[in-house]
């Protein structure tokens, strides 16, 4: 998310960010364009949510695994 | 790891370009399994310009007689946060007829070795909620379940807008 503003500005403010990343990633050729939010992050999951229809989550049941290298 | 008693232990190593079509065959069998068509062709296309380009790490589990059993395939990207290189482990196959004898276990384990080499923090996976076979074999290898992070996906009629 955008530190430092005001709610409403964030928002706007992340919506014009993500919409220009998909803009360019789709122009690059991108077939899928996914992201990971921290589940317990109130304010990031209002804003994907908001971002429904077009973001939503996987439909896919899916489990993430990873390892920690040492 | 498993291993099967009289059945020799196969050796991996990195994929070269000129493994790309002995990969390819099984690379078009694993593209099978999620529902695409048997492509030997746009397998190696796909390959080949990933190796080419230096954009995956491809390993490949070999039989004495040089036969590719398996391989697995990384995408470097990077971690933001912990300002480093990570790894995706982004497919693995193991020929239906040598499963249950630990070669995705050494193709696991070149991965983590690989990673550690590059100096990779971390090494993430997704694997289907119900396969319970490949959840073991990851726990067995190191890898923890994320439970912190929901995947959110853009859909595919908005990728296809732009």
């Amino acid at each position: 998310m955008v530190s430092g503003a005001r709610p409403t500005q964030r928002r706007v403010a992340a919506r014009a960010l993500l919409g220009a990343a998909v803009e360019r990633l789709t122009g690059l050729g991108a077939r899928r364009i996914d992201a990971f939010v921290v589940e317990d992050d109130v304010q990031a999951r209002s804003f994907w949510d908001a971002m429904s229809p077009h973001w939503g989550l996987d439909p896919l049941d899916k489990a993430r695994y990873v390892r920690v290298q040492p | 790891m498993i291993e099967t008693p009289g059945v020799p232990t196969p050796s991996v190593r990195r994929a070269m370009l000129a493994d790309v079509d002995s990969v390819a065959a099984l690379f078009a069998l694993y593209r099978v399994f999620y529902g695409q068509d048997h492509d030997i062709v746009a397998a190696a296309s796909f390959l080949r310009a990933r190796l080419e380009r230096a954009e995956s790490i491809v390993y490949i589990a070999e039989a004495e007689d040089g036969a590719v059993l398996g391989f697995v395939q990384v995408y470097p990207t990077f971690a933001s946060v912990e300002l480093g290189t990570a790894w995706r482990l982004n497919d693995l196959y193991v020929l239906e007829s040598v499963r249950d004898r630990g070669v995705a276990a050494r193709l696991m384990r070149a991965v983590r070795d690989g990673a550690t080499d590059a100096g990779a923090v971390w090494v993430d996976l997704e694997t289907a909620a119900d396969n319970l076979t490949a959840q073991r074999l990851y726990e067995r290898e190191g890898y923890v379940r994320d439970d912190q992070y929901l995947h959110y996906v853009l859909s595919p009629a908005s990728v296809e807008r732009g």
